[in-house]
């Protein structure tokens, strides 16, 4: 089972709700957690896993060997204008290229090389029977695509195991950056927060998942008692499967880096929101059955 | 001497438009004789979702400048222009495209040596 946790607006609570619903399952279900938001992965700070293997993601790029004739295909193909061919030379602009191979395709004489570059890095450990997985980019690196493909990669490898739960704790906003984390999912769930700003990312973040087919339930964080979410989910018909309160000793909690299952109290209401989302994606599977 | 500017408009009383790879169009013209040669051309780089300094000041190379006229140039821009050994020279956005070339033939504009902003231009 794979669940994506997403959210539009970023600072909702994705990544509370991620790592309180993996910590809260792994006691009965073999549970694995994934940071997909790898321009800024922060799950791991609460969940202080320990780390037994890292890898390098690496991105090729082109370089241009000496039977090149300066014939400019390579650049006229390139649509990320990652290379130039200007004073008898070809320039290439590495931290431009997306790594596509088309200028090695096009070159009509074998004139370019694929090297290849450190993009980012991938972290996999364990914490308290949760599998912890994150990508991170390195920094001043704007592509973030190729370290979530490297990711989703290493998820596939591992979930050929039985019965394993995914939580995905993807980026904010609604790019490709956050297609490619939750594309997939048995069940989107949707963060969100009681304003008016949350709200409106929350929107653009239902279109994209209904756009890409996938079922979607809501998280109500920072939930004040008040009427707004409630009132777009119940317009929308979308199934509001909990509320976080908003309450100061939660954000104490969380500005410590802890999380929040070692308080009796909040554990409880993660487990209950556990339970409530795997009865509703196994509905949502039986119902989809007999339809 | 083959001049380009990159400019909002399609005529020599239009503006120059300060950013190069983001540029509507350039108008291409001989300095001896601007009003009898100038001719503009859709800057290619525009449509391109990145890298649009590199692409335009390839396209400099291409159409054999050999000197051109814009606001500033990001660092990339900045770097394909010298390699391809074409002096820039910055005008502002308030200059038509015949101030600017008076400007330039009378000494009055400044050869860009060193990188703007990246993205200056994407507004």
């Amino acid at each position: 089972m794979r669940l994506a946790v997403l959210s539009g607006k970023g600072g909702t609570g994705k990544t509370t709700v991620a790592v309180n619903l993996a910590l809260s399952w792994a006691p009965y279900r073999k549970t694995t957690y994934i940071d997909y938001d790898v321009e800024e992965p922060n799950g791991f700070i609460f969940l202080r896993p320990q780390i037994r293997n890292s890898s390098t993601v690496f991105l090729p790029y082109p370089e241009i060997n000496g039977a090149c004739t300066l014939c400019g295909k390579c650049s006229e193909a390139c649509q990320y204008h990652a290379l130039a061919v200007v004073g008898g030379q070809v320039m290439v602009f590495p931290e431009l290229c997306h790594g596509c191979g088309t200028c090695g395709i096009v070159c009509p004489v074998e004139a370019v090389d694929e090297v290849e570059r450190p993009l980012g890095e991938i972290d996999e450990g364990e914490r308290d029977g949760v599998q912890c997985l994150q990508g991170v980019l390195k920094e001043g690196e704007s592509l973030a695509g190729p370290v979530i493909r490297g990711l989703r990669r290493r998820e596939k490898e591992r979930s050929s195991q039985v019965e394993e739960v995914i939580v995905a704790d993807c980026p904010p906003g609604s790019s490709c950056s956050v297609i490619h984390s939750a594309e997939g999912s048995d069940l989107a769930i949707l963060v969100t927060e009681p304003t008016l700003f949350g709200l409106h990312d929350l929107r653009i973040a239902v279109g994209l998942m209904r756009e890409m087919g996938l079922d979607i339930g809501v998280i109500q964080n920072k939930d004040d008692g008040g009427s707004l979410i409630r009132e777009y989910c119940i317009q929308e018909g979308i199934t509001l499967l909990g509320s976080i309160p908003f309450d100061l000793e939660i954000a104490g909690i969380y500005s410590r880096g802890q999380s929040l299952t070692q308080e009796p109290k909040w554990a409880e209401l993660f487990k209950t929101l556990g339970e409530r989302i795997m009865t509703e994606v196994t509905q949502r599977k039986n119902r989809g059955k007999t339809a | 001497m083959r001049l380009a500017i990159s400019t909002g408009g399609r005529d020599l009383d239009k503006f120059v438009d300060d950013r190069f790879g983001r540029c509507p169009y350039f108008m291409f013209c001989d300095s001896e004789d601007p009003q009898g040669t100038a001719e503009y051309k859709d800057n290619p780089a525009l449509t391109g979702t990145g890298g649009a300094g590199i692409a335009a000041a390839e396209y400099m190379a291409k159409e054999k400048v050999e000197v051109l006229i814009t606001g500033s140039l990001g660092p990339n821009a900045l770097r394909v222009i010298k390699v391809a050994n074409i002096p820039a020279y910055t005008a502002s956005e308030s200059m038509t495209l015949s101030e600017a070339i008076k400007a330039w033939q009378e000494g009055h504009l400044a050869q860009i040596s060193e990188a703007g902003a990246a993205h200056a231009g994407e507004r």
